[in-house]
């Protein structure tokens, strides 16, 4: 069953990326390419072709080939705060980004320097925050559990919390 | 032109929403799958210094957004107030501050 669903995307992304080209030679043939439709038409098949690597990447996340179901957390398990702030400026600068070139002239938009120091100070912090869980947090990275396995399995045990860990709060 | 530039639109749209939603169902998902409350109370930020962070992030974030829904046709992104930089990176240092003591401590407790 998954084999006939895998098969039927292949076919109907084939499919779409098939058609401009006959379109193409349709126009060719028959009706006389011009210069404008010809530009038209490649602008299409690009358009296509960066859809259908759009469709693939998120037929894979939906069937678990590529998992993001743990982009927010620590390798422990815990929320990461450090992610959840570069992916909400990952998104959002990249979401006005492709609004503002839509709307404006088509032009490639201007980026001020405020843009870059904001996403440069984010990436800075999960980086910082990642270093140190790796340096500073080593000697007690053996006690964390693996990394999750797949969809359907149990869920692992609780990680065994150190005791002076578990005393202190949180963000003293 | 600007009937290609209306796919490119549509199709932007159709799956930056689509991956946008997906990302949040699989999160979701996850959440509820590893204890359901509980899980969701595990993976929640804790403490004020990362409810801080949260609530700055989420703040500047939607007000960027507002502020280039203004900028249409501008050209260029709109700036960030240095104000908010300001403010991000306050936070972020006072979590960056509050964690390496947490670690360390734990470091230090395991050794």
């Amino acid at each position: 069953m998954e084999m006939f669903w895998r098969n039927l995307i292949r076919g109907v992304l084939v499919v779409i990326g098939l058609a401009p080209i006959i379109v193409v030679t349709y126009f060719a043939l028959y009706r006389g390419l011009t210069k404008e439709a010809l530009m038209l038409l490649v602008g299409a098949e690009l358009a296509t072709l960066l859809f259908s690597f759009g469709l693939v990447v998120l037929h894979a996340i939906v069937t678990d080939q590529i998992r993001i179901d743990s982009i927010l957390n620590e390798r422990t398990g815990e929320a990461s705060v450090s992610r959840f702030q570069l992916v909400i400026f990952t998104f959002t600068i990249a979401l006005t980004f492709v609004y503002l070139t839509l709307c404006g002239s088509g032009q490639f938009p201007a980026i001020p320097k405020e843009v870059l120091i904001l996403l440069g100070i984010s990436a800075s912090t999960y980086g910082v925050g990642k270093g140190l869980q790796l340096g500073l947090g080593g000697s007690s990275s053996s006690s964390q559990p693996p990394p999750a396995p797949g969809p359907g399995a149990a869920p692992p045990p609780p990680a065994p919390v150190p005791p002076a860990a578990a005393n202190n709060p949180p963000n003293d | 032109m600007a009937f290609l530039r209306a796919v490119l639109g549509a199709e932007c749209t159709v799956l930056i929403a689509a991956l946008g939603a997906v990302t949040a169902w699989k999160i979701l998902r996850a959440w509820l799958r590893s204890g359901g409350l509980a899980g969701i109370r595990k993976r929640s930020p804790r403490g004020p210094l990362e409810w801080q962070m949260v609530l700055t992030t989420v703040a500047v974030a939607l007000l960027y957004l507002l502020q280039s829904l203004r900028a249409a046709g501008s050209g260029a992104l709109p700036p960030v107030p240095r104000t908010a930089l300001a403010l991000l990176a306050a936070s972020d240092s006072a979590w960056l501050a509050s964690a390496t003591r947490r670690l360390r401590r734990a470091g230090s407790d395991s050794n």
